[in-house]
């Protein structure tokens, strides 16, 4: 018989955590402190839910955006029991576009999401402060068609005076998974709450058709931190129309196939 | 802090006691679990958050009831009381955890918190056990997953938790569970959980906590890439297919997880056969064809007996008593057993701390299959000489060379070759192994 000690831990998917943060000029000073601070105790609330909560290995990934973009882990997402924040400082431009497309070339079984079992769908969290300074919406219109974003958990903070919070609605792909806050006590809070309510729905199995929204992670999030709805969701509403035809190529032809089929 | 109780709380309760909070252990999707003083005594209280329940008052009274009928057997960590309700959120009271329990997904994670085979059979065995009564007395557990059971890895033994799902057989609690441990029938949505899909449940733990791996997950779920929820459906659902599946050899285990190619080919055939059975395509489709909480107890109890430790500190499974090399690559010694028990249908290797249980030497019902009988233990002053004792409650007739005497119960009595135990109408023979 194999010794116990000589077995292995069960096999578990990976569950990817990606921070897309804005580092830009208008963070300086009091915000990217406090992001700072935010994100050490995020990832320390993460490494709780690795433990405890989740079906899953949970990794990290962070991907800050300013006049260029830059991955913190540019070898790819880490295990969230190996990875350690490192404070980021803030200079340049908002250029959301670079970031999309950015994110785009990573998320996908070829680039950041090649580990050697299979993995639950992504969580996505944008946070931003401001309004892009590049053409963002061409740049969603590609991601849009990459399945892991698409089908990902998404959700979204709009921090600050005053950041394009619809434009984090597109990102998201509903204004009900946007958390919009001018307060940075409650940002930090929020941030490390939907944290682990993103993860932890998303991190356990589950079979519906429906996947796990950004609003639901939200709404565990604002339940969880003792906020109201009120307090922290933008004024409008949008709501993506879902993309169903991942098939397709990103041409745009009409076509749409039936994504739900059984191989 | 996330919304909840403050420190220092007190709570009324339905059976008219105070409860005070005293601090948080642990914050799940559902609710929030405490530590309380309650009527004196330190226990713990799940608090609910607001709004987790489709249908929150069929949930109150099936908690009600639970409360009401009082736990099955010790192995619950049963709900005892509940609060009243405050601004739409209440909880129940239990029994804390106890020291050295841990989550079984843990042992999942680390296998080696087992320091043996036979823990983690015992372990196997009072889960079924537990099961057993819970199914008699009418209920089904209906959400078994990692997280819901408690191990003490030293010991074996087991706590079981979250009960306030369980509910009468047939009851649509609402509850469906983590879908790798769900029967396909539910997990296609064709009907609600009862004692049958809680017996694939139950098998799905088993093969985890003895093989560390889950019995349907092989390069099928590696090679899925992205897994969400249509996926997970064909995986566990719709298609599932056993990875260790003698004829179907398409969900293969895959090598980069290697746990259950090192531990299957070393099991008893006795063994192999009822997990081949429990996930064959035939149990998977027809709830009725599970293996029933009898047949693991019968085949675990057997199971626990084989397993005997090599002088390297090894274990190896042996099977009818027979000598087995071991397979620990510095040793690759052979082990062998100077005693063995005749039972009627089987041999067990005569150990120490060999066990044999009712279901062992009669043909019985479940509800007397796990009664001990008999407990091997090595001399104080010299570990191989054996020594038999009666845990059975009655005396036995022993015989040996023509000479007859009784052993009350709890009394021990040096094991010697061709002594023949008489316990009621069953026998053990113990002889000398060639």
């Amino acid at each position: 018989m194999p010794y116990r000690n000589d077995l292995g831990a069960v096999m578990r998917p990976d569950l990817h955590v990606f921070y897309v943060l804005d580092t830009s000029g208008s963070m300086q000073n009091k915000p990217i402190g406090v992001l700072n601070r935010a994100m050490d105790e995020t990832v320390d609330a993460l490494k709780q839910v690795a433990a405890h909560h989740s079906d899953a290995n949970v990794k990290i990934a962070v991907l800050e955006f300013n006049s260029t973009c830059r991955w913190i882990n540019p070898a790819g997402p880490e295990y969230v029991d190996d990875f350690f924040w490192q404070d980021l400082a803030a200079a340049g431009r908002t250029e959301v576009g670079a970031a999309l497309r950015e994110l785009d070339s990573k998320l996908s079984r070829n680039a950041f999401l090649n580990s050697m079992s299979s993995a639950y769908l992504p969580v996505i969290i944008f946070m931003t402060d401001g309004f892009a300074t590049d053409d963002y919406e061409h740049e969603l219109n590609r991601i849009l068609h990459n399945k892991w974003f698409a089908k990902a958990t998404r959700v979204g903070f709009a921090i600050g005076r005053n950041p394009d919070t619809e434009m984090i609605a597109k990102l998201v792909g509903s204004s009900e998974a946007v958390i919009r806050t001018d307060d940075l006590g409650v940002f930090a809070r929020l941030l490390r709450f939907v944290s682990v309510s993103a993860s932890t729905l998303s991190g356990n199995s589950h079979t519906t058709d429906e996947e796990v929204s950004g609003s639901a992670a939200v709404k565990m999030a604002r339940d969880m931190a003792g906020v109201s709805r009120e307090e922290v969701s933008p004024s409008f509403t949008y709501e993506e129309t879902p993309f169903r035809d991942f098939n397709s190529d990103s041409s745009g032809t009409g076509f749409t196939w039936d994504s739900t089929r059984v191989f | 802090m996330s919304v909840g109780l403050y420190m220092g709380t007190r709570l009324r309760t339905r059976f008219g006691k105070e409860l005070r909070v005293v601090e948080q252990l642990g914050d799940g999707g559902q609710g929030i679990v405490y530590k309380v003083m309650y009527d004196g005594k330190p226990m713990a209280l799940k608090w609910y958050r607001p709004n987790v329940f489709v249908d929150k008052q069929r949930f109150i009274d099936n908690l009600r009831n639970n409360i009401m009928h009082g736990k099955p057997t010790d192995a619950f960590l049963w709900p005892q009381d509940m609060t009243e309700v405050i601004d739409g959120s209440f909880g129940y009271v239990m029994d804390l955890r106890p020291e050295g329990f841990v989550e079984a997904k843990e042992l999942f994670i680390k296998p080696g918190l087992f320091h043996s085979y036979r823990r983690a059979i015992d372990a196997c065995m009072g889960i079924v056990s537990a099961f057993r009564v819970l199914h008699n007395k009418g209920y089904c557990y209906q959400d078994v997953n990692g997280g819901n059971f408690f191990i003490n890895p030293e010991t074996g033994k087991v706590l079981i938790c979250d009960n306030d799902n369980v509910a009468p057989e047939g009851t649509d609690t609402g509850i469906r569970g983590t879908p790798s441990f769900m029967a396909p029938e539910i997990v296609i949505e064709n009907s609600v959980p009862s004692m049958k899909s809680d017996r694939h449940s139950m098998s799905v733990l088993i093969f985890l906590l003895l093989l560390v791996q889950h019995p349907l997950e092989g390069v099928r779920l590696t090679q899925a890439g992205l897994l969400d929820g249509p996926t997970q459906k064909r995986l566990y659902g719709t298609d599932p297919v056993f990875i260790m599946d003698p004829d179907n050899y398409t969900n293969r285990p895959d090598p980069a997880y290697p746990n259950v190619l090192k531990v299957w080919p070393c099991l008893p055939e006795h063994m192999r056969d009822i997990f081949t059975r429990a996930f064959s395509k035939a149990a998977l489709t027809n709830p009725n064809r599970r293996p029933s909480e009898l047949e693991w107890i019968r085949e675990l109890t057997r199971f626990r007996s084989e397993v005997v430790s090599c002088s390297c500190g090894n274990e190896v499974f042996m099977q009818d008593a027979k000598p087995v090399m071991c397979d620990n690559p510095n040793c690759r010694r052979e082990v062998r057993v100077a005693l063995r028990a005749d039972l009627s249908q089987y041999s067990l290797p005569f150990v120490d701390d060999t066990r044999f249980y009712r279901c062992q030497t009669c043909v019985c019902n479940a509800d007397i299959a796990l009664d001990p009988l008999a407990w091997v233990i090595g001399a104080r002053e010299r570990a191989d000489i054996l020594g038999i004792t009666n845990i059975s409650g009655e005396p036995w007739g022993v015989s040996q060379g023509g000479s007859q005497h009784m052993i009350a119960p709890g009394k021990t009595v040096q094991a010697i070759p061709d002594m023949e135990l008489d316990l009621n109408d069953e026998r053990i023979l113990i002889r000398r192994n060639a």
